[in-house]
């Protein structure tokens, strides 16, 4: 790319970096110049724009996290690699029966030695192809051993460094200080033992900010709770937890009180009321302060609950008499309000029941609306967002108030949930039973570092 | 090990924001950071002392990004803000343009990406990102004059197409 003749200066000055006398030939060629100023102004909106990301916050209970792990010796594993040792767990034990099995039939009483020591003919590449098996298998072995053992590993060419390193560092304890009192007693209890044993629990428990969620109180009531528990088995919730619309409107008080209504569940599981949340005429009416107004009367609520009266209001005008209302006189004199009624697709969502009409009659769907009617109606509108609310099972733990409120600017929940790892931990029926009155596991879980010392010196 | 803990506090902002900003999703860049930290303890032995921490650490940081892109899962650049919501369009309209210009910092190549992170994100002058990348300071001012043209220009379309 080809550098502009005056990009020293520009980004020198975006930089701070110019001298006063570079400053002042800059202001005299931008004054000379309007193609130079306008390349001026796009660079520094270019920086506005970067500096606008801002530093980011590590999650909370980062720095316990860290030491925790350098108390292991450990590095994080990608999810992805956690994943797929998981699966290979499973996976080289079925191979290794399925060999075994293939080996029986081919040779006849399973004996061991008769493959190793060769066949003829066709066997043969049953032989060959059975020893690149025993090697893959071998290979799996030890990349599952040293995952779960907690080998430290080491980087290529490292190893010298780390010998210095650890000459100065000098000599590390051989055991965790733990610190007196409940945590100990948990650590020391058969409870740490059992829940040791479930891979998906111990990692849970290494984690100093899933320990610090699962501190929490309403957290844990919601995590022991029969269909919260049920919306995390299931496998279609991934998705809609990760929506970002939805992670955004649960920041908000108002709107997550709209998203956590019941009538609004309701309607969501209606594709006519889906479309009709599409419409262009009802995003309008919505951002109308008129219209607004208007649904809070009960006269134009008890006219959307029959559409046929809709209909004729809108044909004949409410003085007809099917909708002699002050309000709704009033309300159909707005042209948005009239647009929104007259639309097929308003209509087709009246007809098929009286979700949509209940819906926009709700309390906390009104506040929503005031609070901030453009964002939620498009909010509503979007495709990802009406998927994600269309899952009961995330309506069921959206209805649970303590999860709400736990989800609320945490983003780490919301991720944890969808986890298929985390919801395998919590069918650990020990672990149940330790958040739902294991006063020591409570302590032991806010003295969280502690607890993932305890995990990596046990796994040594 | 206790003598590493204020290391830590001190850069765990910086380290944190950086990876954040390299490699676009913060589960990752905080793998990345913490691998960063538990690695750094254990080279501890092999810190020059007349270079600054930051630039060593950032060495080793670096190739932990780089393992983490290695086995990067599908990335969607959220930018959701966890700021207070008082405003809600605000804010909604904030983390639009904060997820636009992540997204087209991931669309920079590596090399310039960095000079770009390393400017606005550490407060490191053109001089000492020349030394932690142990580059020419020539190069880093191509780099980043490059980088912001590019970044210029990925942006003008997104607006074009909002």
């Amino acid at each position: 790319m080809n550098q502009h003749p005056h990009d020293e200066l520009l980004h020198g000055a975006l930089d701070g970096t110019l001298t006063e006398a570079q400053a002042g030939r800059l202001r005299e060629q931008l004054a000379a110049d309007a193609a130079l100023r306008e390349r001026a102004a796009g660079l520094q909106r270019v920086k506005d724009m970067v500096d606008g990301l801002g530093p980011a916050e590590p999650p909370g209970g980062f720095v316990d996290r860290v030491m925790g792990a350098v108390a292991r010796g450990a590095t994080e594993r990608p999810t992805w690699f956690r994943r797929w040792a998981g699966r290979l767990a499973v996976g080289q034990d079925q191979l290794f029966h399925r060999r075994v099995r293939h080996l029986e039939r081919d040779n006849g009483s399973g004996d061991g030695l008769r493959w190793t020591t060769g066949m003829a003919g066709g066997g043969a590449n049953v032989a060959k192809k059975t020893l690149w098996a025993v090697a893959g298998l071998a290979v799996a072995t030890i990349l599952v051993v040293v995952y779960y053992n907690g080998t430290r590993s080491v980087d290529q060419g490292a190893e010298g460094t780390i010998g210095a390193a650890d000459r100065y560092r000098g000599a590390q304890p051989t055991s965790v200080a733990v610190k007196e009192g409940s945590t100990q007693k948990f650590l020391q209890s058969d409870t740490f033992d059992k829940l040791l044993k479930d891979k998906n629990v111990r990692a849970l428990m290494a984690d100093n900010e899933m320990c610090a969620l699962l501190a929490r109180p309403d957290v844990q009531a919601a995590m022991t709770k029969a269909d919260v528990q049920r919306a995390m088995q299931d496998g279609t919730i991934d998705a809609a937890l990760k929506d970002a619309k939805l992670q955004l409107a649960m920041q908000d008080e108002t709107m997550e009180a709209a998203l956590r209504a019941a009538s609004l569940h309701v309607a969501m599981q209606d594709a006519t009321v889906e479309a009709a949340l599409k419409a262009t005429s009802l995003q309008l009416a919505l951002a109308d302060e008129g219209v607004q107004a208007a649904l809070r009367t009960k006269g134009l609520q008890k006219l959307l609950a029959d559409v046929s009266a809709v209909q004729a209001a809108l044909k004949k005008g409410p003085k007809a008499g099917l909708a002699a209302d002050a309000d709704v006189e009033a309300a159909l004199n707005n042209t948005k309000l009239k647009a929104m009624l007259a639309d097929p697709s308003f209509e087709a969502a009246l007809k098929k029941s009286n979700a949509l009409a209940a819906m926009l009659a709700d309390d906390t769907f009104q506040a929503a609306v005031r609070k901030n009617a453009k964002l939620f109606a498009a909010m509503l509108a979007d495709d990802g967002f009406q998927a994600a609310m269309k899952n009961t099972n995330l309506q069921a733990l959206l209805a649970d108030d303590g999860l709400a409120a736990a989800l609320k600017n945490n983003r780490r929940l919301f991720a944890a949930l969808a986890d298929p790892e985390f919801a395998a931990a919590m069918r650990n029926t020990e672990l149940m039973s330790a958040l739902a009155g294991d006063a020591d596991f409570q302590a032991a879980l806010r003295e969280s570092s502690a607890l993932a010392a305890a995990i990596g010196t046990r796994a040594k | 090990m206790d003598a590493f803990r204020p290391l830590v506090e001190r850069y765990q902002r910086v380290l944190f924001s950086v990876a954040v900003r390299m490699l676009g999703d913060e589960d990752e860049a905080t793998d990345a950071a913490q691998n960063a930290f538990v690695r750094g303890y254990q080279k501890l032995g092999t810190y020059d002392r007349n270079h600054k921490f930051f630039s060593w650490l950032y060495r080793i940081l670096v190739n932990e990004c780089l393992n983490v892109r290695r086995a990067r899962r599908i990335q969607v650049p959220l930018g959701v803000s966890l700021a207070a919501p008082d405003d809600t369009h605000r804010v909604a309209e904030q983390a639009e343009i904060r997820a636009a210009v992540q997204s087209a910092l991931l669309r920079l190549p590596v090399a310039n990406r960095e000079v770009v992170v390393l400017r606005h994100f550490t407060g490191l002058s053109y001089h000492e990102i020349a030394e932690t990348l142990d580059v020419p300071e020539k190069t880093i001012k191509s780099r980043l004059y490059e980088a912001r043209q590019q970044l210029g220009d990925i942006l003008q379309c997104w607006r074009a197409e909002r």
